[in-house]
Formats: structure tokens, sequence, C-alpha cells
């Protein structure tokens, strides 16, 4: 017992005492937390790599002598990838050698340049969110894009066959599940699974696996882009009645119970009914614009507490604008219980998506977990209900883990 | 000469004051009803000088210095009436943006309790140089520059390793001397302290003290001293409003102030402060602070009083010149009774029941 208290004496850094490192220190020490936040990095991972993983491109193709890399302007064909989420990923995934290289750079040559690891982590998510704003509008405009490649050629298994039958000398290195995300293949409709097939295949002849990794992608971004929207207006709305108070108060409180009267769910089902075309960011937007009296509720209540301790007269008194000391100096006081909130909202998300998606209100072109459950609905086979079924499961619970550490490591007084 | 003797008034005494208050009515509305928090305090301080705003807990002197920084809460809380010239300027009719631009840089504040007027999430050094780059115009590495010098100025140990600290790793009197330094970064005219030694203890109070002191004297800073601790006020300030319920009842240099209170609420705060050169017995006054929602007719001092005579529950006395007292710095007092005994001494033991104070009491 003794060894182990002088152990967590020593993971308390001597130097960086910021609230921040002293959460970090807290959690590293729960070990079901970091066991939850490495699996979400892990699904993070498999998001970024998918088509490292599974894609039926050469990562690497030498026909006689001549070198090519046809995985990399795959990466950014329209027939492959067309939705928004998957071009934000392969971006990160081109980019990412870039991103390592400049955060090492920085971290070990210019520590004066950037002082913060957190300055340097949102200067590199503001340089990539630029990157995606720039690229995806020209992308679905068409040929004027740099990144725009139309599929020269379509099925890389057939042409390095006839190239090797003509007497070419063939190299080449693909992904590690060698299939298509989209072309199915006639005649594989439903096999078991088997060394070819993981995890077999469904109705369509496309291989499930692959499907699943894919679908880690969809089910990341509408978590975090949902639960994302929700806290921005939950927080501005929340502010705004905390600090005010008096009708400004009053309004907003009012329209936070309205809200909350209504049951999330079959709200969200109106209004999925609703829209016409749905896509995943359809989705997202209208779980965004639900959830959000939740988070109110708990700025503001932050908010009542935090204006009334002295520093924030003591702001006032020092004659900061009121929006300084609502977003600067009161919000990062308020945001340990929204932090915790939007961990738990990350796992609802992915759970209402795939809600919807099951009773046929999703987004029935992305690869989606809930989706392919849908379809296993109607043609069931064990592989096609546990196959997508694990991974929600499973993501839903270790983003509970994160959550669970995290309120414990904001509030240890909690923790009894 | 002046560490020891404080009301020894500053030689270069200009004619206009600093800051004239006149007729401040700051109220709030209660459940219960109006709730009369200063109640037409009259004042100014002089350049340089330390003024001491002494009283019970709830007899308007924070809501007095929150007043003059326009810090009252609005919906609850109104300046209703009076003036708080700045030079020229009418504080009470500002607007918003002037008088941001005045705090913290010409009227400056320091609060309380230091364990929660430093906010938790930022260093120290971001605290102050951001109060330095909105008022100077600063760049980043100018203000942190600022920044440092400012904890040099109050006197913090190893200020380049103190400027990276976050609150919760210092002391509370280091924090009270953070919340000095970020208050003066700016070299403001005015500083208004709202009982700062308060939640400090013994030894910190006298260094806090002498720090509020050395900066006022290098700087030239007017210091306005909110306190109920009559050691503080003996220390270090110069003249002395004494409040009770929401007005001033008596104001007189602290020298003429500690050596003959002309009011029985200012000789029954002394009375009830304990003293070492005597052994009397400590006297607290009796009864309670009246309800600012419902104050008595009169002098609002006459129920708890034990010199109280009938015209004192009838009639308000006014603040008026004591006789005999300094010419360059009246004795100002509001009683009726000093007025029809101008010799009386307040400063012995109450004497027993009088006639007059009973029938006040009946």
């Amino acid at each position: 017992m003794n060894s182990r208290s002088e152990n967590t004496v020593c993971f308390e850094a001597p130097h960086d005492r910021s609230p921040g490192s002293t959460v970090w220190g807290r959690l590293r020490r729960d070990r079901w937390a970091m066991l939850g936040l490495s699996s979400v990095f892990a699904f993070f991972l498999l998001a970024v790599g998918a088509p490292l993983l599974a894609l039926d491109v050469p990562i690497y193709l030498k026909i006689d002598d001549e070198r090519s890399f046809p995985l990399l302007s795959e990466l950014f064909n329209r027939l492959f990838f067309e939705s928004a989420v998957d071009i934000f990923f392969n971006l990160l995934l081109v980019a990412s050698p870039a991103y390592l290289s400049i955060w090492g750079i920085v971290r070990f040559f210019g520590k004066s340049l950037i002082r913060s690891r957190r300055h340097l982590l949102f200067s590199l998510t503001a340089l990539h969110l630029g990157l995606f704003a720039l690229v995806t509008p020209q992308h679905f405009g068409g040929h004027r894009n740099p990144f725009y490649r139309t599929a020269a050629v379509t099925d890389y298994t057939r042409m390095i066959e006839t190239l090797k039958g003509d007497g070419h000398s063939v190299q080449f290195l693909f992904p590690f599940f060698r299939h298509s995300i989209n072309l199915s293949e006639r005649g594989r409709t439903f096999r078991p699974p088997s060394r070819d097939h993981l995890l077999g295949t469904d109705q369509q002849g496309l291989d499930n696996l692959t499907q699943i990794i894919y679908g880690t992608r969809t089910s990341l971004t509408i978590g975090v882009v949902a639960v994302s929207i929700y806290v921005l207006i939950g927080v501005v709305l929340g502010a705004l009645a905390g600090f005010y108070g008096g009708w400004v108060d009053g309004v907003i409180s009012r329209f936070i119970e309205v809200m909350i009267c209504f049951p999330t769910f079959f709200l969200i089902l109106t209004l999925a009914a609703f829209v016409e075309n749905r896509s995943i960011f359809h989705v997202m937007v209208i779980i965004g614009l639900t959830g959000w009296p939740q988070v109110a509720r708990l700025v503001r209540a932050e908010f009542l507490k935090q204006k009334a301790l002295e520093y924030a007269r003591a702001a006032c008194a020092l004659g900061l604008s009121e929006r300084r000391i609502i977003f600067r100096h009161l919000l990062p006081n308020a945001l340990a219980p929204v932090l915790v909130t939007a961990t738990f909202g990350v796992a609802a998300a992915i759970l209402i998506e795939s809600s919807l998606s099951f009773l046929g209100l999703g987004d029935q072109t992305a690869p989606s977990w809930g989706r392919m459950l849908n379809n296993a609905r109607e043609t069931p086979r064990v592989w096609l209900v546990l196959g997508p079924g694990f991974p929600i499961f499973l993501l839903v619970c270790v983003l509970n883990l994160v959550g669970e550490g995290l309120r414990d490591a904001l509030d240890p007084k909690l923790r009894k | 000469m002046r560490e020891h003797s404080p009301n020894n008034r500053p030689a270069d005494e200009p004619a206009a004051p600093l800051l004239r208050v006149e007729n401040l009515k700051t109220i709030f509305h209660t459940q219960k009803g109006v709730a009369r928090a200063v109640d037409g305090v009259s004042f100014h301080i002089l350049p340089r000088e330390t003024v001491a705003i002494v009283g019970e807990s709830g007899c308007g002197k924070s809501v007095t210095a929150l007043s003059i920084l326009r810090l009252i809460a609005s919906p609850p809380g109104l300046i209703a009436e009076g003036r708080m010239l700045w030079g020229e300027e009418d504080l009470r009719k500002a607007p918003p943006d002037r008088m941001r631009a005045l705090r913290g840089a010409e009227i400056a504040m320091v609060f309380q309790d230091p364990t929660t007027s430093l906010n938790p999430v930022f260093t120290i050094g971001d605290q102050i140089a951001e109060t330095i780059s909105l008022h100077q115009g600063l760049s980043s590495i100018e203000a942190r520059e600022q920044a440092l010098h400012a904890l040099r100025r109050v006197q913090i140990p190893d200020p380049t390793t103190r400027i990276d600290q976050y609150p919760h790793q210092m002391s509370g009197g280091m924090r009270q001397r953070v919340m000095i330094a970020m208050a003066l970064c700016c070299y403001p005219r005015l500083l208004i302290a709202d009982e700062p030694t308060t939640a400090l203890d013994v030894t910190v109070q006298a260094q806090i003290l002498n720090l509020l002191r050395q900066r006022q004297e290098d700087d030239g800073t007017a210091l306005l001293l909110i306190t109920h601790d009559l050691g503080v006020v003996a220390k270090i300030a110069h003249r002395v409003l004494v409040m009770y319920a929401g007005q001033i009842v008596e104001s007189a240099t602290t020298m003429d102030l500690f050596q003959r209170p002309r009011h029985p609420y200012t000789a029954g705060l002394f009375r009830s402060a304990p003293r070492i050169d005597t052994h009397a017995p400590l006297t607290p006054i009796e009864g309670m602070v009246p309800d600012p929602v419902d104050y008595p007719l009169g002098c609002r001092f006459h129920p708890r009083c034990p010199w109280a005579i009938h015209r004192c529950a009838i009639e308000t006395p006014p603040l008026r010149v004591a006789p005999n007292g300094n010419s360059a710095c009246p004795h100002l007092r509001a009683c009726w009774l000093a007025e029809a005994h101008p010799e009386g001494d307040f400063s012995s033991a109450p004497p027993p029941a009088s006639p007059a104070s009973s029938e006040v009491r009946t």
C-alpha cells in the first residue's frame, strides 16, 4: 500500500499543475478509463486507416519498370468516396505524416513558438479543417479539383491478371482485405464467414468486414459532429441565460423546459420523417438540434455558480468586456460537466443514428452499422446481425467507460 | 516618519479631489421591499490620500465601493441617486464603454477573498498580462514583461517561476499579492481595497498592509480602504468615514477619531475592540444592525444607543461639523446629543439607563 501511494505521488507532474494536466493525471490512474480511451483511439485509427486495411486498390503497383501508388489517387476518387466523411478521413490519412512531423518538429525544436500542447493541437485541427473546406466543395464541383481523379481503372485485380497474361512483370501490394466497398460481386451473396470473407458477405455480395470497417467512419463522425452541434448551441444559450439572468434567463429557461418535455427520440423520428433524401449530415443536424437542452441546463447552472465567485467580479473590476468574461473566464470553469455529458452524448448519438438507420430513417447510402442491421433484419444471417451489432455495443461501451472516468477525474469528490 | 504617523496629510495636497461622491443612494429590490443599502453618502478622496470606510457587516461600505465602479448587478440593484464625480465626469452616467476603460486602468479594486478572486484555470501571468494588454494595447510578449514587473513590484519571491503558476499553487497571502499586482499593473489613480486583509492571518495582514502603503507612496495612488478592523485603519488611513445603516455617521482624520470619537456608534466600535493598554472589559454594542428595508425613524442608531434622547427617535440628525476640530479637515458627526453637549464624552462606559433613553425604548 505504501509503495503504491508513493507511485501516485510520482504521477503528479511537479511543474505543470494546470487544471488540465491535473485531470489527465487522475484519468491516467483510472485503468478502465484508459482502456476505454485507448479503445476509442483504436476505433479512430481504424476509421482513418480504413483504406489501408480494406480496399481492392493496390497501395503499390509496379508494372515492368513503372512504379505507381494507385491508392493515393483512389482516395479522392468520386466513385469510391463520395461522402464528405470519407474525404475528411482520407485527407487525414494522407496528411497525417505531415501533421505528425509538424508536431514532432514543434515539440522538440520550437518550444518557444507554441507554448502549450493544446495550442498545437488546435492549430493542427484548424489546419486540417481548412484543408477539408478547401477540398470538399471542389470535390463535389468536379474536374478543377487537383485531388480529383477519375477512376482510370475500376478493377485492378482483373487488370493485373490481364497484364500478367500479356507477359508483363507485375509487382503489387494490396490492402490487408482485398475487397471493394461498393462493387457488388454477383454470385457471392450471403456467403458465411470463410478465409476470404472473415465475416461473410451480405445480400449484395459485399464483404461484411469491409463494410463494418468503413462504418466506423460514419459512426464516429455522427457522434462527434452531432454532439459538437448541440454542445455549441447549449453552451451559448446556457451561458447567456446563466450570466445575464432576468428576462434572458426566463426566455431561455422556458425554451429549455419546452424542449425537455418532448421525448427526444420521437422528436428526432418526427423531424427525420420530414427530411427528404436524408444524408448523414441531416441526421447529425437533427440530433444536434434536439440534444442541446441538457447541455444548456448544465451550463446555466454552472454559470450561476461561477458568476457569484469573486473572480468574475474581479474580472469586471479590471475592465474586461462581458463577452470576454463569459467566454474566456467563466466558460472554461463551467465546461467540466459539459465534457462528461458530451462523452456520454457521443455514445448516445451513435446509438440514435443506429436506431434511425435501423428504422430506415437514416442515410440509405452511407455504410452505417445501423443500416447494415436494418438490412440484416430483412434477410437474417448470424454474421450479418452480430457483425455490425458488436461494434455498436463495443464503441458505446468504451465511450461510457471514458465518460465515467472523466467524471471521476473532474470531480473526485463524487467518486464515493 | 509617515510610517508611524499615517494621519500626517501628504505634503503636496492639491485642492481638487480625485473622486467626489455626492448623496449616493444605492438600492436593492428584494422580496421584502426596497433595501436602501447606501442611503445618501457623500465624501471625497484626494490624490495620494488613504480614506478608510469603517462599519459593521451590512452597513453599506462594500456597496459604496462597488457603486463607484458600477459593479452593482443591475436587476436587483440600482444606483438610484447622487453623483460620483471623477474629475469632471459623473461615473453614474458614464456610458458602459467609458466605465470599462476606467476600470482597471484608472480605478482598480482588490477583493476580500483571495481564494476565489483569481481565475483557477489561468496562470497568474496570463491574468495580469490580459489586463495590461487590454488597457495598454501591448503585444503578448511586452505584456508578459510588464506582468513580471508587476509581480516584482508586489515583492513576490521568484517571480519568473511564479508567473507561470496557477492560483492553487500559492498561499492566500501570495494570491492577495497577485491580486494587488493585477489591480496596480496599469498604475491606477485610485485603488479600492475591499477588506483586503480580512481573510489572511495576522503576520500576512501586516505584510499586505505594508505593501499597500508602499505601493501607494511609490505610485501616488489614492486608496479607499473598506474594513471593519480598526487596527488596520490606525495603521494606514489618513481619514476615516464611519458608516452605519447606509449613512456616514462620523468623518474625521484618523488621529481625531481615535483620540476622541464624537458619535456614540464610533465610541461603541472602539469599546468592542480589544486593547492592550487597559483591562476594561469588552462591551459589544447591544442589539442588531437594522434591516435595510425598514430603517428606524430618526437617528438610525437610536434603538441601540445608550445615550439616546427623545429627539433621536423623531428627527434624523444631519452630518455637521464638530466645534474645536481641525479646520483643515473638519470633524463631522451626525448626532443630536453630540450637538447638545459638544464636550460630551462617549468613550467612557455607557451611563446607567437614563430617563431619556428609557423613554425612547418604551
